[in-house]
């Protein structure tokens, strides 16, 4: 089985210069909650410069769920904000947010693009559809 | 039923009676709201098993109030040797002095009590009631009254305390054993904080119980907004208006006042803060209302567009979400935080049901530079900016024909209408009949224009991509051509609200094409035909442009948008006509809803009836629940801009005022921008024709 969350991980730290996340400065912390332990990883922003490693050091955003609850976040099952209301993540911010608002938006758009080339589910089809034109 | 008084502090607001007391049913508008939930639905103050009767209420700043009230019941109060006297501070719930004066020349005993209950209703729930799936708990821990809700894992609490007082805590609420001497006074501090149980069931950190407070502590008068500047600040930062007119005088400051309280730092925004839509119920990010208040307020404060651009595209939609109706690139219409936008019960998480927000995205970032010269945010913002124009060919041509179209993905709970005219009824056939799905109304086609021309300027200058100028520059004189031809109602000499799949035209004649002269879709021989359509007896009403014309199937003066007259949409209007050089036309529309203003004591409302101005007199207002509007709060100063003829013209400020007929002088000190800061003067001697002067 593969590992969603280091899979994903891997990829965020591969992308430097993903331009949505170019303007991201700051630091965002993952703490994945096991049956026993918490895994906690921190990713480092710098204007699109991006590096993750296991720490437990303080970050301006701290992510904190079940492995599970977060692997559907990634996978785009669960919408982030809908999470964090319901209590099912906690979001715990010291400063500024923006970094979390991208790379909830980097999420997003990875699980479209994914979605695309067949790697998850395609989304459930709506009942009407309307057909756009694709240029 | 006493008249309601709200106080508020970002989406913290308290709507009670003329007591404080509040008492709400499950569809009553009352209550503590924070979050988009009820935290108080109950909170009755009783003497000696007595309610009290309001002498005054006072909002003493936005986020306070006071309260003077005496014992007695009915009409004729037989006993004011009382007074009790209730101050309440707004803020991550509130504070509430509560302070009893003896005026008697003998000591009292009184049972003072408050009663105090939550049904933690959703902000959608307060309008359509339905029934709660969660459980409710109530509980006395450490002397403090915890009333709370559970769904899951989802939970709201609201922490109720008092010091001083000799008080007793219960699960229905507080009771004070009060014994005062002879002309004497007693008096407690209440605390009463909402809470978002964050995790599990777990009170965030540093907010157990103990540590939980409201934001204004006892005896603390000063505000502290959650945003940069305080009010003082903000009108002191603002351009000076001089004028002799006192009631132009008096509009301009209550726009920047209420402008600076509609303010907004939503959490999870990025940190920034934007204009919210209305208070006090639409305290929340919306990208069009955001967006047209922010171009209305460019000339006075850039903060309000700079902030909006940072927020809106930092929630840019980046994926195919039938359910919020989201698509890449594009820009969200509403956020919500409350149990149904948690549940996923409703769409607002956010919701991007909205077809005009992504292209005006791009109309306000040009405007913005134009005027600040702020060339960094635009080279941050391309990513977002280039995804916007995207998503109008890529996107939103739903019908295959090359127009923006709208179609909610979501049947059950996204949205029918997605322009601003979004009632049911507002997109209709001058016979009545409503149009199919998908519609492309006109006004769509006029920002994907404007949208294209103004993000060709920007690749061209920012984004170093030539290549792309052109296309975008390309496809717009492309959709241009198309839509002077396919829009045009040749018989009619107006364009159509909108087609409909199968090509037919919506021919009813309505003021969005004064938006089509504003976004210079329209060809110029066209021109003079529209601002003829828009300044005839059937569209001006003598205060204003309606939203639908008289003698169209559906008009009705007093229909939301199929007759009233909105103020927001007539400043765009006025622009547009100042656009194609009709200056005299756009000053009569100004001076029309700037003379409305004055039976509003400067505060626009969203809308007012569209009845014949001669005929009323006065503007009569069209009932809604939030005052003041942001984009009827912006309406005076985009009015000033146009009035003024304010126009960046490269590093320069162009001023070509043509003000009305009898507007005397106006100075406008201190105007900020690229150029550091200017001052427009100008003096109005236009006779103009038609002007309908109010009676004193």
């Amino acid at each position: 089985m593969t590992d969603v969350i280091m899979e994903y991980l891997n990829e965020l730290e591969r992308s430097d210069d993903v331009p949505i996340l170019r303007r991201a400065s700051g630091t965002m912390r993952f703490d994945i909650e096991g049956e026993n332990a918490i895994q906690r990883w921190l990713v480092t922003m710098n204007r699109g410069q991006i590096s993750v490693k296991r720490s437990n050091a303080p970050a301006n955003c701290v992510v904190r769920g079940d492995r599970a609850i977060i692997e559907k976040m990634i996978n785009g099952e669960l919408n982030p904000l809908a999470g964090m209301l319901r209590g099912l993540v906690q979001v715990e911010l010291a400063a500024d947010s923006e970094v979390l608002v991208l790379v909830v938006r980097y999420t997003g758009a990875r699980v479209q693009r994914m979605r695309q080339e067949g790697l998850l589910p395609a989304r459930p089809a709506a009942a009407t559809r309307p057909k756009g034109r694709r240029r | 039923m006493s008249e309601q008084v709200a106080i508020l502090d970002g989406n913290t607001f308290v709507v009670s009676d003329g007591c404080g007391d509040i008492e709400a049913t499950p569809t009553d508008t009352v209550g503590l709201f924070s979050f988009d939930t009820r935290f108080l639905s109950t909170w009755v103050l009783t003497v000696d098993g007595h309610r009290l009767n309001a002498l005054s209420a006072d909002n003493l700043q936005y986020f306070e109030t006071r309260f003077f009230l005496v014992p007695g019941t009915g009409t004729v109060y037989v006993d004011a040797k009382l007074s009790v006297i209730r101050q309440r501070a707004v803020g991550g719930g509130f504070h509430e002095d509560l302070i009893i004066l003896n005026h008697n020349d003998k000591p009292v005993s009184l049972a003072v009590r408050i009663d105090a209950r939550s049904d933690f209703a959703d902000i959608f729930e307060v309008k359509n009631a339905e029934g709660k799936k969660g459980k409710y708990y109530t509980s006395v821990e450490e002397g403090r009254l915890v009333l709370g809700y559970q769904r899951e894992t989802f939970i709201r609490e609201t922490v109720i305390s008092a010091t001083g007082g000799r008080c007793q805590v219960d699960e229905q609420g507080l009771s004070f054993d009060v014994r005062i001497p002879a002309h004497g006074r007693w008096e407690t501090d209440i605390e009463v904080a909402a809470i978002v149980v964050a995790y599990h069931g777990r009170r965030p950190r540093g907010r157990e119980l103990r540590k939980v407070k409201p934001k204004y502590a006892h005896d603390e008068h000063k505000a502290r907004p959650n945003i940069g500047q305080s009010l003082e600040q903000w009108v002191a930062g603002a351009p000076k208006l001089e004028c002799e007119d006192i009631h132009l005088r008096l509009t301009y400051r209550r726009s920047l006042v209420d402008l600076a309280a509609l303010r907004f730092s939503p959490p999870v925004s990025a940190g920034h803060n934007l204009p919210a839509a209305g208070l006090p119920w639409f305290m929340t990010m919306f990208g069009r209302d955001s967006i047209f208040t922010s171009l209305q307020a460019l000339p006075f404060t850039s903060e309000l567009a700079s902030t909006t651009l940072k927020a809106l595209g930092g929630w840019q939609g980046a994926r195919v979400d039938d359910f919020r109706d989201e698509d890449p690139g594009r820009i969200l219409h509403e956020m919500r935080y409350g149990e149904t936008a948690a549940f996923e019960e409703q769409p607002h998480s956010p919701y991007y049901g909205a077809a005009d927000a992504t292209a005006l995205y791009v109309v306000l970032l040009d405007e913005y530079e134009r005027w600040t010269g702020d060339a960094a945010l635009v080279k941050d913002l391309e990513y977002e900016a280039r995804a916007a124009l995207n998503w109008i060919d890529e996107y939103a041509d739903l019908q295959g024909n090359g127009y923006v179209s709208y179609q909610r993905r979501n049947e059950e709970t996204g949205l029918e209408n997605q322009c601003w005219k979004d009632s049911w009824d507002s997109i209709a056939y001058a016979d009545g009949r409503l149009p199919g799905f998908p519609r492309a109304t006109c006004e769509l086609q006029g920002y994907a224009y404007d949208a294209k021309v103004r993000g060709a300027r920007l690749a061209r200058e920012f984004w170093n991509d030539p290549a792309y100028a052109e296309e975008l520059e390309r496809g717009a004189a492309d959709l241009k051509k198309r839509f002077n031809n396919d829009f045009w109602l040749p018989d009619k000499q107006y364009f159509a609200l909108a087609l409909e799949a199968d090509g037919s035209q919506v021919d009813s004649l309505t003021s969005n094409i004064g938006h089509l002269l504003w976004s210079g879709i329209v060809d110029r021989s066209k021109a003079k035909a529209v601002a003829k359509h828009l300044m005839s007896d059937r569209l001006f009403s003598g205060w204003g442009v309606r939203t639908m014309a008289t003698g169209e199937h559906r008009y009705n003066p007093i229909g939301y948008h199929v007759g009233t007259v909105w103020p927001f949409d007539n400043s765009f209007i006025a622009w547009g006509l100042r656009r194609y050089g009709f200056a005299e036309e756009a000053a009569r529309i100004a001076a029309g809803i700037l003379d409305a203003a004055v039976f509003f004591e400067g505060r626009l409302p969203e809308a007012f009836g569209g009845y014949e101005r001669e005929l009323t007199r006065y503007p009569v207002q069209y009932p809604t629940a939030c005052s003041p509007q942001a984009w009827s709060t912006g309406a005076p100063l985009l009015f000033l801009r146009t009035m003024l003829g304010l126009e960046p013209r490269g590093d320069d400020l162009v001023v070509n005022p043509k003000l009305p007929g009898g507007a005397g002088h106006i100075a406008l000190l201190d105007i900020p921008g690229r150029w550091g800061k200017r001052d427009a003067f100008a003096r109005g001697r236009m006779p103009l024709r038609h002007r309908h002067v109010t009676e004193d």
